[in-house]
């Protein structure tokens, strides 16, 4: 029982920090399409400023803030000077973009901070006796900071897209450009707006994740957590906000299970396992599990 | 962008010796038509006239090869297509443009315009109250248009002639000035048709719009039209009150190869 319930805490904490990620995911999809693949390399860059922040001893939600607007202003950038030409010639180009971008990234941060591990400090008090206990498992301040930020960046979420004008024209956009611009929607504007959304929701994902993960603050961060955002994003829907945080959440959870309970699987295995499960899932759901069936018109 | 005044004059539309090619083919060849004056004016031809292609150079789909298209003097070519929505151009599409995943009160609501930010002569603040004046803008829309038992429902699954009301309410919300519809009558039952011909005159009367309408269904464009234009093989053949044009026999032979006159069909 005891290990049940750690194993729960554990899974849904790193389950938020994979919903997080996806989240933005989400919205880049919703916006344009795409699967943004330089999305955690990004976060990882403005995570280094975060901690060239706190270096100047800066608090730690001073640097959050500087990363979220930092993350924001990359996304809406990398949208409008590098996505979007290329977009309109041909959508495949665009992968190979991203693509390049996840490579520029990481190199750009090696060549800035260097490649030594650094320690990200977290937002929340994170010594060694300030945990919550929630039975035998410990909630310390860098769990509670990640599970808080899911829960907030969904919610403006969900509000953003049912509620304002501005959801209105993102999902119509992602809907239909062609007619949202018909309707007088600035289609460009919108779409810069969403990447820069993303980017936002993704740097200050890296802030408040990077303290929990294992690489703790170095060039291989993102990696892992990237390549199973994605995987939640997809398992979502992708276009699912709800989606990709209850698929997060699934994953993180599975993952924390098979490397309490199967036997010989380390936590290397436990991702592979993961992401064949997940194949199988989509092989029944290819829309995922909680996206929308793309209706054919003819 | 202002919102129309009500006496605001008709906006004057100019389509001047417009042509577009497509590689060697000529989709429209010289096509000169002046909307000044308003009204409703309907654009027949049989398919492959170039009817749609006009359209699609107004609303800027299709870039021109030649040739002007103005707005109240202003060359509309080159503004990007949110722009032409501010302008007052709003069109409908032959088959559909719509948001399939939204709801048919979101489709709609898509289409209002942006707020209007010098209400109560304020520049630059949203004055409280613009959201809930701007729901009922959307719901007083969806009851003119027999839609607000659909509109909860996602716009993708409802009939046709539901959605081209659905389209038909989204292109009003900005009260356009230039109104371009697409056979708004293609796929309609009858009684549909009839109803569409008094929501067409209906918004003429209310909005003053120029409408530009390509129909195949005769009956509509005859009684609705003042002005006919008739196209053929991507030039104008005919144009002029719908009484002259309809008994016009260049414009029976090309549209019916011969024989009967318009309005029998």
């Amino acid at each position: 029982m005891d290990v049940l319930v750690e194993r729960l805490v554990a899974g849904s904490t790193e389950g938020a920090v994979y919903a997080l990620i996806a989240l933005s995911l989400v919205v880049v999809f919703r916006g344009t399409g795409t699967i943004n693949f330089a999305q955690g390399e990004m976060a990882l860059f403005t995570t280094f400023v975060a901690w060239s922040v706190i270096a100047r001893d800066l608090p730690v939600w001073v640097a959050l803030l500087v990363a979220t607007a930092s993350g924001f202003v990359l996304g809406a950038l990398v949208e409008r000077f590098l996505v979007r030409p290329v977009r309109k010639r041909n959508d495949m180009a665009v992968l190979i973009v991203l693509l390049g971008l996840f490579t520029v990234f990481n190199s750009l941060d090696g060549l800035i901070w260097g490649g030594e591990t650094k320690v990200l400090a977290s937002l929340l008090p994170n010594g060694p006796d300030d945990y919550v206990a929630l039975g035998p498992a410990r909630i310390y301040g860098d769990t509670a900071a990640v599970w808080i930020g899911t829960v907030l960046v969904l919610i403006a979420l969900t509000v953003l897209f049912r509620c304002t004008r501005t959801g209105l024209h993102m999902r119509a956009v992602a809907n239909d450009g062609e007619a949202a611009a018909l309707a007088g929607v600035r289609v460009g504007r919108v779409l810069s707006l969403s990447w820069g959304l993303a980017g936002a929701i993704g740097s200050a994902a890296g802030v408040l994740v990077t303290p929990l993960a294992p690489a703790q603050l170095s060039l291989l961060t993102m990696l892992a957590i990237f390549l199973s955002a994605a995987a939640a994003a997809l398992l979502g829907g992708l276009d699912s906000l709800v989606g990709a945080v209850v698929a997060g959440l699934s994953i993180g959870v599975l993952e924390a299970l098979v490397i309490g309970y199967v036997p010989g699987v380390g936590s290397n295995l436990s991702e592979t396992t993961v992401l064949v499960i997940i194949v199988l899932v989509l092989l029944v759901r290819p829309q995922g599990l909680f996206g929308t069936k793309k209706l054919e018109r003819v | 962008m202002p919102s129309t005044p009500v006496a605001a004059p008709p906006a004057h539309l100019r389509i001047d010796r417009l042509t577009l090619e497509f590689g060697g083919v000529r989709a429209l060849s010289e096509v000169s038509i002046d909307l000044a004056g308003g009204g409703i004016i309907g654009l027949i031809g049989p398919n492959g006239a170039g009817k749609t292609s006009l359209l699609n150079c107004i609303s800027g789909f299709y870039r021109p090869t030649s040739g002007d298209v103005t707005l109240d003097g202003r060359s509309v070519l080159d503004m990007r297509r949110h722009q032409l929505a501010g302008q007052g151009i709003a069109r409908t599409f032959q088959n559909l443009a719509l948001f399939g995943e939204m709801s048919v009160y979101d489709n709609v609501a898509a289409g209002a315009p942006r707020g209007r930010r010098r209400l109560r002569g304020v520049p630059g603040l949203r004055p409280p109250g613009t959201g809930a004046a701007e729901r009922d803008a959307v719901w007083a829309m969806l009851e003119r248009f027999d839609l607000v038992q659909h509109a909860r429902h996602p716009a993708h699954g409802l009939p046709f002639g539901t959605l081209k009301r659905v389209e038909f309410a989204r292109a009003l919300m900005a009260r356009p000035r230039v109104l371009l519809l697409d056979e708004p009558a293609g796929g309609l039952t009858h009684t549909e048709v009839d109803e569409l011909g008094g929501l067409i005159t209906d918004v003429v009367r209310d909005l003053a719009p120029v409408v530009l309408l390509i129909e195949h269904h005769m009956g509509l464009i005859l009684s609705v039209c003042s002005r006919i234009v008739v196209m053929d093989s991507g030039r104008t053949i005919a144009d002029g009150p719908t009484e002259q044009v309809r008994h016009d026999p260049a414009v029976i032979s090309a549209y019916l190869g011969g024989g009967a006159d318009l309005a029998a069909r």
